[in-house]
Formats: C-alpha cells, sequence, structure tokens
C-alpha cells in the first residue's frame, strides 16, 4: 500500500502531466515509471519536499516553470531544474508517450522510416545559373 | 618484440585511414587506440529511451570524462571540446556531413591575401578525395556548382518535406543549396547496410549505414594484417639519437608499455597528438617534441557555429532520416561585399526528438506544466527547422592547448587546456550568418526564428595545432608530415591543417591522411 507521500507525488506528477485526451496521451501515473530508480536519493528527498510546500497543487493545474521557482524556498531551487528536466525526459521517452507520438517507431532500430525522395526540379534554377556561366 | 615497419597513433578518421592504406601495400602496422572497441547494438537508438541513454555518448569530452578520456578544462573557451575516444574516434558520433574543402581553401593568402597557403595545393589531394570517398561510401550529388568534379557518388539522402521547404527558400532568394554529400550509405554496399533514416546519427548508428572508420578503414586494415592494439593509452615517443623509434603506453590495468617501429605516425586528433608531443620532454626537447618553432598546441581553429531555428506552423518529418545531412550552402563561403573576410556555410538540420524538444523548452522557459503542457508541447513538436552556421576561423597563435598539470588523466598524464577566443573577423561573419540564416527561415515561412552563437557544445572541428609548412621556424611537421625536429615521427591528422575552410573538415582530414601516408612511405623506403 502507498503511504501518504508517494501518493501526495504521485498526484503532484499527475498534475504536472495530466494526460491529453486529445492525444491520447496518458498520465504520468499512467506511464507506469519508477521515479525512484531513475533520479537520485537527493533529488527524490527535493521532490517531496517540494510536494510538502505546495499543498495546494491541485489548484494549480498550469503553474509555469517560474511559477513553481517563484514559489519555491531558495534551498529548493538547485536542484528543481533538474528535477523537472529528468522528469520530462522520463516522460517523452517512455514506450506509451512514444506509441502516441511515433507510432511508426517506438523504438528506432531497426525499423526504417521513409522520407519523399529529391524533386531534382528543385535545381533547376542552380545548373541553370552555372550553365550560363 | 615485434618491431613494426609503422606504427599510427590513433584509430579516428585519420589513423584508420593511415592503416589501411599501409596495410594494404604490405607493411607490418599496428594501430594503438586509447579507447575500447563500441558495440553498435549497444547504441542508444536500439533503446525506446535512447535520449535518456545518448548522454552516455556526449561527445563534449569535459562532461563526459569516461575512463578512456583525459581531461579537458575548457573554462577559457566559449567553445567546448568534442570527440570520443573510441575504435573508430569521433566517427562513431560524427554526423557524416562530408564535403571536401575547396581549391581556394589551399591558397587563401593567394586567392584571398590573408594566411597562408597550404604546401599541398587541392590538385595533388583529388585522388585522395576520390579513394576515400569510396572507401567511406560517400553519398550525395553530382553536378554541384562549387563541386564540379566530384563524381561516382552513391544516391543522396533524401529531402523530406522539410528539406523541399528550405529548398524552396533557398530557390527564392536566388542562393545556393545542394544536397548533401554524405559519409552514409544508401544504398545496400560493400557489405553494408542502407540507411533507414532512423535520425540521430550523432549517436552511433546501429544500421551500419553511417561510414564511421571502425566499421570501414579498421575493419579492411586488419584483415590486411593490421594489428591494432585498444585500452592502449599512449603518453610519449621514444627517441634514440634524435629519431622517434616507437611508443610508451598505459594498457587498462596502468601497466606500461613499449612498442616499436621504425617510422611513428600520430594521428591522435589535433588535440591528442600535440599532447603526446608536449608530454615527451627529453634533455634535447625541454618544451616538447617538435616544437622548436614554440607552435605546437597552437594556431587552433574550431569552427565557431551559430544555430538559427524556425518555428512553423505546421509539422514536418523533421525527426526522420540523417539529422545532420540534408542540404548545405556555400553562397556566403566568400562574401566579398561585406565588412568581414573569408565567410561560411550553412547547413541544415533536422529537427528534435520528444525529449529535446521539451527539455529546450523548459530551458528557454516557453513550457508549462499541467493541461498547458501539451499545447506547448505540440506547439514546436515537428514544427521547428533548424540551420547551422558554419563560419572559418583564422589560425591565431593565441588560441592553443597547454598541459594542465593540475588535472591529469588516470595514469597521472597531465591533461590538457583549452585557450580559445574569436575574432573580430569571426564575429562579424557569425553574425553575417545568423542573419541570413534567419532571413531564409522567414523566406520558408516560420513564424518566428530563434538565432545564437557561438554554440558552446560544438567544438567538433579541431584543426591546425602541428601546422604543416616549408620553414621550420613557423611550422611543425614538414610538407610530408615528418616532424621538422626529428626523424621517424610523422604526423597525418587535422593537427597539421594551416586553414580549416568553412565546411566540415572529415572528409579532407582522411583525404590529407591519405595523401600524406603515401608521402611517408615514399620517404620511408627511401631512407631504407
Amino acid at each position: 500500500m502507498k503511504d501518504t507521500h508517494d501518493m501526495k507525488l504521485e498526484e503532484f506528477l499527475n498534475c504536472l502531466f495530466p494526460g491529453d485526451e486529445a492525444s491520447g496521451l496518458p498520465n504520468f501515473s499512467e506511464c507506469s515509471i519508477k521515479i525512484e530508480y531513475y533520479i537520485n536519493v537527493n533529488e527524490l528527498n527535493e521532490l517531496k519536499d517540494i510536494v510538502r510546500i505546495f499543498p495546494n497543487f491541485h489548484d494549480s493545474r498550469e503553474l509555469s516553470v517560474d511559477d513553481f521557482i517563484r514559489h519555491t524556498p531558495a534551498k529548493n531551487r538547485v536542484y528543481w531544474d533538474a528535477i523537472l528536466a529528468k522528469l520530462i525526459e522520463l516522460y517523452f521517452s517512455n514506450e506509451k508517450v512514444l506509441s502516441i507520438l511515433r507510432p511508426d517507431a517506438v523504438t528506432l532500430f531497426p525499423n526504417n522510416r521513409s522520407l519523399e525522395e529529391i524533386d531534382y526540379d528543385l535545381l533547376i534554377p542552380l545548373t541553370q545559373e552555372n550553365d550560363s556561366k | 618484440m615485434t618491431r613494426f615497419d609503422f606504427l599510427i597513433v590513433g584509430s579516428g578518421a585519420a589513423g584508420a585511414a593511415a592503416a589501411w592504406r599501409l596495410t594494404a601495400k604490405g607493411y607490418k602496422v599496428a594501430c594503438i587506440e586509447r579507447g575500447d572497441w563500441v558495440d553498435p547494438s549497444e547504441y542508444p537508438t536500439t533503446s525506446v529511451d535512447w535520449e535518456i541513454k545518448k548522454k552516455t555518448l556526449t561527445p563534449v569530452i569535459s562532461e563526459r570524462q569516461n575512463i578512456y578520456d583525459y581531461p579537458v578544462n575548457d573554462k577559457e573557451s566559449p567553445i567546448a571540446l568534442c570527440n570520443f575516444n573510441a575504435v573508430g574516434g569521433s566517427t562513431i558520433l560524427y554526423s557524416g556531413h562530408f564535403p571536401r574543402f575547396q581549391p581556394r581553401d589551399f591558397q587563401i593568402n593567394t586567392m584571398d591575401g590573408i594566411s597562408e597557403d597550404w604546401p599541398i595545393k587541392y590538385q595533388s589531394l583529388k585522388k585522395y578525395f576520390e579513394i576515400n570517398e569510396y572507401q567511406m561510401s560517400v553519398s550525395g550529388l553530382t553536378g554541384d556548382p562549387y563541386y564540379p568534379d566530384i563524381h561516382d557518388l552513391l544516391p543522396p539522402i533524401p529531402l523530406g518535406k522539410v528539406g523541399v521547404t528550405l529548398a524552396k527558400a533557398f530557390n527564392s532568394k536566388g542562393w545556393h543549396w545542394w544536397p548533401s554529400y554524405a559519409a552514409i550509405s544508401t544504398r545496400n554496399t560493400r557489405a553494408r547496410s542502407a540507411c533507414i533514416n532512423l535520425g540521430p546519427c550523432n549517436t552511433g548508428c546501429p544500421q551500419g549505414a553511417k561510414s564511421s572508420t571502425d566499421i570501414t578503414y579498421v575493419q579492411r586494415a586488419i584483415s590486411q594484417g593490421l594489428v591494432l592494439i585498444t585500452k592502449a593509452a599512449v603518453f610519449e615517443i621514444i627517441v634514440e639519437h634524435n629519431r622517434a623509434v616507437g611508443v610508451r603506453y598505459h594498457d587498462e590495468h596502468a601497466n606500461i608499455h613499449e612498442i616499436s617501429a621504425r617510422h611513428v605516425i600520430l594521428a591522435a586528433s589535433a588535440i591528442g597528438t600535440p599532447r603526446i608531443l608536449l608530454n615527451s620532454r627529453e634533455n634535447e626537447y625541454p618544451h616538447g617534441l617538435g616544437n622548436s618553432s614554440g607552435l605546437l598546441g597552437c594556431n587552433l581553429m574550431l569552427h565557431p557555429l551559430g544555430y538559427v531555428e524556425g518555428l512553423f506552423k505546421q509539422e514536418y518529418d523533421v525527426d526522420i532520416g540523417p539529422q545532420g545531412c540534408m542540404l548545405f550552402s556555400l553562397e556566403n563561403y566568400r562574401s566579398e561585399n561585406s565588412d568581414f573576410k573569408l565567410g561560411y556555410m550553412m547547413q541544415a538540420l533536422r529537427g528534435s526528438a520528444p525529449v529535446d524538444t521539451a527539455l529546450t523548452l523548459l530551458r528557454r522557459r516557453q513550457l508549462r506544466f499541467g493541461t498547458q503542457l501539451y499545447n506547448d508541447f505540440y506547439s514546436y513538436f515537428r514544427k521547428q527547422l533548424s540551420m547551422t552556421i558554419v563560419c572559418e576561423d583564422l589560425p591565431e597563435k593565441h588560441n592553443c592547448i597547454t598541459l594542465n598539470h593540475e588535472e591529469k588523466d588516470r595514469f597521472g598524464i597531465p591533461g590538457i587546456t583549452l585557450r580559445y577566443r574569436l575574432n573580430k573577423n569571426t564575429k562579424l561573419s557569425l553574425s553575417h550568418g545568423l542573419k541570413a540564416a534567419k532571413s531564409l527561415m522567414k523566406e520558408a515561412g516560420a513564424i518566428t526564428s530563434f538565432a545564437y552563437g557561438p554554440v558552446r557544445n560544438a567544438g567538433w572541428h579541431v584543426m591546425g595545432t602541428a601546422k604543416m609548412g616549408k620553414n621550420p621556424k613557423n611550422s611543425v611537421v614538414n610538407p610530408i608530415g615528418k616532424l621538422h625536429d626529428l626523424d621517424g615521427l610523422y604526423i597525418v591528422d587535422s593537427s597539421v591543417f594551416v586553414t580549416g575552410s568553412c565546411v566540415n573538415p572529415a572528409n579532407t582530414i582522411q583525404s590529407v591522411a591519405l595523401y600524406l601516408t603515401d608521402r611517408i612511405e615514399r620517404h620511408a623506403r627511401y631512407e631504407t
């Protein structure tokens, strides 16, 4: 059973990454990301601290990074950008997220992706200019 | 103990080419590489979370510092050094953009009235460019007005919708552009598979389509008898009677070994090569081997880079296809009517993957969280087209590397300190390039654009720290790459470059290495 802190953390992460109904992107919980595997103990403690100082984050669904920083005590700010960057990395490299963003190749290799061949007519102005020299 | 005919230090762009050339001629050759083999099946793009894994392969040596690296202090430079220590060297992580230097680049004193001419002319190198382009399976398109003598290429890398958009903008401006020359196989050829448009070539190519030297020259040289010694960090040259006779290196367990050869060829990059020479202090050479001119480590050129990004309303196929190889422009290769000399190349890049897109927005404080996160993200994702400005910088003595006795590698050998600054001419050139690329983005339909430079983590094109020349007072090596100061010791990497053009140097580095290797081999035959 999850303890209160974990519950709060999960809610907090879902508040940051609530999912997008229009595109089908999942919220943070639905990604099943074990953040403790990816961020170090200091950062995790810092994150829990930040959760504690945002008791009303349910009402803060559209906070910008600057808003967060403005509301974050100076002692917590050192880690904040780094933590946000890691959360973004974890979310946007998650398989469920990528299967929406890049359905043709969730894993890049060895999936072939095609591009339009060159329209050689585009080069006519250059070759004509060269011929006229 | 085996005594080799040739001992080559470094298996990157230059060293691998030299090893292949000499083993093809039947010589007994050893190549010493401070890094290890990299297993392509472990490249980041084989995993879903490749954008996280790629951080372990950052090209910025001062950030990476893995066990094969030496310390680089680049705090006194606006540009950080990029390289990679492994079999294949920096070609493991390069983008493979592969133009040649122009004929004029070898004669800038004669043609442009500044700096110095090389003691080699383009015509002497032409044959070697052709050899190299075949060995490196170069793709591209013939007919470029700037490169009328390039033939026999694999088909070009497709432009995609993003390339077509930019090409049309170039045409509207009446500016030169051309599909990129790329060291990337676009067809199955020579036991290598064709490119499948994974995208991030600069995290290593698991497909094996990008021509890094571990899968081209090194493999072929080994099949011809090359002895490759990996995880071997050369720290000094052994000199007897004013002649190089071998090198000393640390193995991975810090044991010291010596290996001897009739001729020693350095190809450890324009950073690694002077580091070894500066560290090889003998009584006769208190300032480092080959440094009687006082120029060893000086005249560093780095190609300061500008970055311009346009934001568009519609989505493009920006995340499909080789990231750095699409199209380029030499419209401002020379800028006769401007307030600066020489010029720059514009090189189109494909766009960012999801993590990079979101992190860029975070850094620019343009990303909100909560429900707005997705609006912000989708307003950028696949809607950014970008362009780099690669500026020619001139050799200047104060731009240099020196030994750093405060920061040492794990064997106790000094690292290096980099000192570099942009001069006024380069700043003007960069500024001109940023404005030009912004106007191009506008022409292409960008709703807004963003430009900055010099880009810090872009010191890939490292050149000039052991200049080639006829005058021993003004150069480190002679026109065949032999050190003026002693016999049996040669340099074939980009340290010897006299000037640096404004185009990616990899093709020229390898072609110069092949040219010099032939001259060295002829000289060696003459010596015996």
